[in-house]
């Protein structure tokens, strides 16, 4: 099997690795799978055609304003998922709300980006020879950012007080309560810089796989698939899962085509929920 | 002042009365103890105060602010401490953070945090013997004088503590208590007792309030209360 | 009151039949509009969601099982006509029942692979699938047409042309009608009960000695059947079927329709989606607004109208039934023989042999032994933590035991928890467990259901067995009910009913099982004096009757009265046992209870 495929299969796992890492940021202190945490990943590939492709904007000013509006987004997206789940007593309001918020996301894309697909040229066009196989430097830089993404998730979750307070309310939010932290900025927190970290990763990816407006939901169907296998609210499991993922995926891919590629991913969930209903990292959960 | 003053509180569960106008008052320096069986109240006392139960009628005071309204989080930070039954520490964090997180609420004031973790390790030295050490491995003893070690981090004006005892044995019991009774009498905390082991509990507070269902039944100094046969009947019912 | 409920209900119900009646006559008055086949079709596929609607409540309204892959049942339903009618030549009826077997052997293969996991994976899991049915409907070659699907599906003949559209209109609304009294008649049978049990706390559903595995997977294929049947209903009226309809994003429509109108209520899924159709009927169009105006109505909808229209109506003091007058005389119809059958009093009906459990390292129930026998009035007391729910929850079989042995009726116990609540030891949980939503009759029941000899069919059908079975079981609960004294509150939901009502409702249902030992885990908190005196003296009522109560209390003064022998447990082992005259008295009794006197020099 040739060295590409495999290549190919580091870089779309560490897409699927970041997308679930992002859900595990927002599920730790929520329980909650965010189904319109995938509208971030066109978030970032819209704003990239638009000010990349379009506007022809410089880079940096480009990720400061794309940074900007993720932060707008996930500020909106707590309040609409979060204030039906406050208020709703349903045992489904988390994935109702999640749901509603994701097709309103989509449904705005689409009206802005009528027929049209998301992709631009590589920020920086340049491959590396890996023993004849290549590496554009566009997938080195994503598998680097789900590098680095992983590294300060994890540093800021055990190294600040902040961090060790999501992972506190995510464990006990009562107890949290009477140490005086307070959940609900928390959980503004989780939402903004889970939609940060999405964001980021279509900005980056999407030169390399094109991206529709309506994309979202698959994007978001990939990061659970990788947060579930890893084992959901687990930063490792995320990694690891979105990894298998995108490696199978790959080298099924090339062997059967296609379609194939997605039902081995499919496939390798059910598989492992049957072996082990938590997943390979995770903890037994209840969700919401 | 820091007076702890709960007037009519009466919280419902489920349509149950868990709690029945019940109204208790804790001076600053006093140490006291909320006695009573289980189911009689206790637990709904202290989850009212701290701000995790909603009551559906009463008031909370503490000095002379109506805290009756304020989120949990808040109430931590004017001063009142919390040790939940079954203790809660954060299995997965280290001793030194679930210290750290104690003092959420002084977290502008690095040096000073810093210090009272020090602090906590002089009043509680097995606590830094183990301080990397996942708070999960530590015995029950260990995770109970965590659980009071962390509470105290966020310099409360009084601490209330929910059966501190549970699940020890006997000899860590009268070494939790000894640490309690030093704190009230050398750091002058005021300090509410929720326990079971009612004649413990009496040895140490100055006054006592018994339970039952929800409400007062009896109240006054632990002197008088260690020898009143109705304190175990509240326990055992009447022996007839 | 009682009018104000019967005549809204009277109005609602002539408000249904002109509905019914108008729906029947919709095609002709569209006959003379520009375009009438356009807005037969609008109506027809709003009752194929309609009925997957009532699918998806049956499934998660009433069930609680999360399923994000009733578009694809839908989907499948809509493959099945389309490749039997259209390819085979199958009479289209036949393809339609096929269709809705499809629905039923999907939903069947997908729960048991997925039995083990919890609801937030189950969900997920549906979701996958549901992916990965559409890429193998998408790449099924000829068979499904790939990605352009099947075209041509045409509307089943009697005998065998083709109908007109307007029949086949009338048709689906018939269709729509048996569907909405299918799911009405399996929600008031047993199978109804044992779902919403099931929904609610599968612990006391087990308890009660229902299967959860078994139930869930009767539960879910119905739910496919009806998705099945509703998708080959809607590929024979869009004359397609495409991988497309399993798109989630087409499963927006049942969302929104379910919480609009209500979900767990009958008519909530009906109601609701009509709503939604109307309002995308008025907004059609306008392309991707459509997806933006359903979205926002459903985030609206659960932020102003949790419950959805139905469930709010019935939740207020309008839609909610009240207590009725109790006739002169009328308890007297309704007798029990509450007596324990095939049981000599003071025989031994449940030994316990050096019981251990250890969890980890902590020795919650260490060396046990105790025994329960019949007609006896049995207490268990120790402090907090002393393993007294551990040890019931290892005689029960909700724990695996580390050591030691079991014996119900002379026999060694099943292993699994509902065998165990069959063989008749039934628990009742330290916090209520009542069916909440549930009529106060309904719970009882409940526990009723191991009696009821009826089948899913029967139910469906009320055929004579089911309406016999169902009659006989309704007047065992009056007379149940009018033994607690609270004949009267039969329709009232379980919810709303005082706390100590609660209690006591829950001890009935518990007796319905027809247990031989009867465990109750602290019935006494938070009752009243006057609730106390209720319970206490059908509990003597039970012990006279020869079956064993065991009691778990901490109201000693309650427990002292009733309790014939009392067993005291403290760091998961006995300390004493006996009269409880005599416990009372024992010093380690005491100090396990109020602790130790000797610390005073220590601590002085």
């Amino acid at each position: 099997m040739s060295l590409q495929i495999w290549i190919d299969g580091l870089f779309a796992g560490s897409v699927f690795a970041i997308i679930a890492l992002s859900m595990t940021i927002v599920y730790q202190p929520t329980r909650i799978m965010n189904f319109a945490q995938g509208e971030g990943f066109v978030l970032g590939a819209a704003l990239g055609y638009q000010m990349l492709g379009v506007w022809k904007w410089p880079l940096i000013q480009s990720v400061v304003v794309l940074i900007l509006a993720a932060i707008l987004m996930g500020f909106i997206m707590e309040r609409m998922v979060m204030l039906p789940v406050q208020l709703s007593g349903s045992k489904f309001a988390w994935i109702i709300a999640t749901l509603a918020a994701a097709m309103i996301f989509q449904s705005a894309f689409n009206i802005k980006y009528v027929n049209v697909t998301f992709s631009y040229f590589d920020i920086i066009e340049k491959d590396i020879p890996i023993f004849g196989a290549k590496l554009s430097i566009q997938k080195l830089l994503v598998i680097l950012l789900m590098l680095l993404i992983f590294v300060i998730n994890d540093q800021f979750l055990k190294r600040t007080l902040w961090g060790r307070s999501i992972r506190a309310i995510a464990h006990n939010p009562d107890t949290s309560t009477i140490l005086g932290i307070p959940t609900r900025p928390v959980i503004k927190l989780a939402f903004i810089t889970g939609t940060i970290v999405i964001a980021l990763v279509g900005f980056l990816a999407t030169p390399v796989i094109i991206v529709a407006p309506a994309a979202g939901l698959f994007f978001t169907i990939q990061g659970f698939t990788a947060a579930i296998i890893g084992g959901v609210g687990s930063p490792k499991g995320a990694v690891i899962g979105g990894l298998i993922i995108g490696m199978l995926d790959s080298v099924v891919r090339s062997w059967l085509g296609g379609t194939w590629g997605l039902f081995s991913t499919f496939f390798a969930l059910a598989v492992i929920l049957v072996l082990k209903p938590n997943g390979l990292f995770g903890k037994r959960v209840e969700g919401r | 002042m820091s007076d702890l003053r709960i007037e009519g509180l009466t919280v419902t569960y489920g349509g149950a009365k868990a709690l029945d106008n019940l109204s208790i008052e804790v001076k600053t320096g006093e140490f006291v103890a909320l006695l009573g069986a289980n189911g009689a109240g206790k637990t709904t006392t202290l989850r009212a105060t701290s701000g995790l139960m909603r009551p559906a009628a009463g008031k909370v005071f503490f000095g002379d602010q109506d805290i009756s309204k304020l989120p949990g989080h808040k109430r931590t930070a004017i001063g009142i401490g919390h040790v939940p039954e079954g203790r809660q520490i954060f299995p997965d964090h280290s001793v030194e953070e679930n210290l750290q997180l104690g003092s959420f609420v002084r977290r502008k004031h690095r040096t000073e945090t810093a210090q009272s973790v020090e602090d906590m390790y002089d009043l509680f030295p097995r606590l830094k013997e183990r301080q990397k050490q996942a708070a999960g491995t530590l015995s029950g003893g260990e995770a109970q004088m965590l659980a009071i070690a962390r509470a105290l981090m966020s310099r409360p004006k009084i601490l209330m503590l929910d059966e501190p005892s549970l699940g020890l044995a006997p000899q860590l019991v009268l070494e939790l208590f000894k640490y309690l009774k030093r704190l009230h009498a050398e750091q002058g905390l005021t300090i509410l007792l929720v326990e079971q082991q009612a004649r413990l509990a009496l040895q140490l507070a100055q006054r006592a309030y018994i339970l039952e269902r929800g409400a007062v039944k009896i109240e006054g100094n632990s002197k008088d209360l260690i020898n009143d046969p109705r304190v175990a009947e509240a326990y055992l019912g009447k022996a007839s | 009151m009682i009018s104000t409920y019967k005549g809204l209900n009277r109005l609602l119900l002539s408000g249904t039949f002109l509905a019914i009646v108008l729906l029947y006559l919709f095609p002709i008055f569209i006959k003379g509009s520009s375009n009438p086949g356009f807005y037969l079709q609008v109506v027809s596929v709003a009752v194929c969601s309609a009925i997957l609607t009532i699918s998806l409540n049956i499934c998660m309204g009433y069930g609680g099982l999360l399923s994000l892959m009733h578009t694809g049942m839908q989907m499948a339903g809509g493959y099945a006509v389309a490749i039997l009618a259209v390819k085979q030549g199958w009479n289209g009826w036949l393809a339609l029942v096929a269709a809705a077997a499809v629905g039923a052997v999907f939903a069947i293969l997908v729960i048991l692979i997925s039995l083990r996991a919890t609801y937030l994976y189950f969900g997920m899991i549906t979701l996958a699938i549901n992916l990965i049915a559409m890429e193998a409907v998408r790449h099924g070659g000829e068979l499904t047409g790939g990605y352009n699907g099947l075209f041509g599906v045409f509307a089943p003949g009697i005998p065998s042309g083709i109908m007109s559209a307007e029949g086949f209109y009338r048709v689906m609304i018939t269709i729509l009608i048996l569907a909405y009294i299918v799911q009405r008649n399996l929600i008031f049978s047993g199978f109804g009960r044992n779902t919403m049990a099931l929904r609610e706390s599968a612990e006391t559903a087990t308890a009660l000695g229902i299967s959860p595995s078994i139930h869930r997977i009767k539960v879910f294929g119905v739910s496919g059947a009806l998705a099945g049947l509703a998708g080959g209903l809607l590929s024979i009226q869009i004359g397609y079927a495409i991988a497309d309809i399993g798109d989630l994003n087409n499963g927006l429509i049942f969302f929104v329709g379910i919480f609009l109108g209500g979900i767990g209520t009958l008519a909530g899924p009906v109601l609701g989606v009509a709503l939604v159709a109307t309002i995308d009927f008025m907004i059609r169009g306008t392309g991707q607004y459509r997806t933006l105006v359903l979205g926002s109505i459903l985030l609206l909808t659960m932020i102003v109208l949790p419950r959805g229209i139905v469930g709010t109506y019935r939740a207020s003091r309008y839609g909610s039934p009240r207590s009725r007058e109790v006739l002169p005389g009328e308890a007297d119809n309704y007798h029990l023989d509450i007596a324990v059958k095939n049981v000599a009093k003071g025989e031994v009906l449940l030994e316990a042999n050096d019981v251990v459990k250890h969890f980890g390292g902590v020795h919650a129930v260490d060396g046990i032994s105790v025994q329960f026998k019949a007609g006896e009035i049995h207490g268990i007391i120790g402090p907090n933590g002393s393993g007294k729910s551990t040890l019931i929850s290892a005689l029960t079989r909700y724990h695996e035991l580390t050591s030691g042995s079991v014996t119900l009726l002379g026999v060694e116990a099943d292993k699994k928890a509902f065998k165990v609540a069959r063989a008749g030891v039934t628990r009742v949980f330290q916090i209520p467990h009542l069916f909440e939503r549930v009529s106060v009759l309904d719970n009882v029941l409940t526990g009723m259901y191991r009696r009821d000899k009826y089948s899913i069919f029967d139910a469906i059908f009320r055929t004579p067995r089911y309406l016999k079975a169902n009659s006989r079981s309704v007047a065992e609960a009056k007379a149940l009910l009018s033994l607690a004294g609270m004949l009267g509150m039969e329709e009232i939901a379980a919810g709303s009913i005082s706390h100590g009502q609660k209690r006591l409702l829950e001890v009935i249902r518990a007796v319905a099982t027809e247990p031989k030992i009867l465990i109750l885990d602290e019935p006494a908190t938070g009752l009243t004096q006057d609730e106390l005196n209720s319970l206490k003296s059908l509990i003597r009522t039970l012990a006279a009757g020869g079956m064993c109560i065991v009691l778990i209390e901490h109201n000693v003064a309650f427990l002292m009265d009733l309790a014939d022998i009392v067993t005291v447990i403290q760091s998961g082992k006995v300390i004493a046992e006996g009269t409880p005259q005599a416990v009372q008295k024992d010093e380690k009794v005491l100090e396990a209870y109020l602790g130790n006197t000797d610390f005073s020099k220590e601590l002085a």
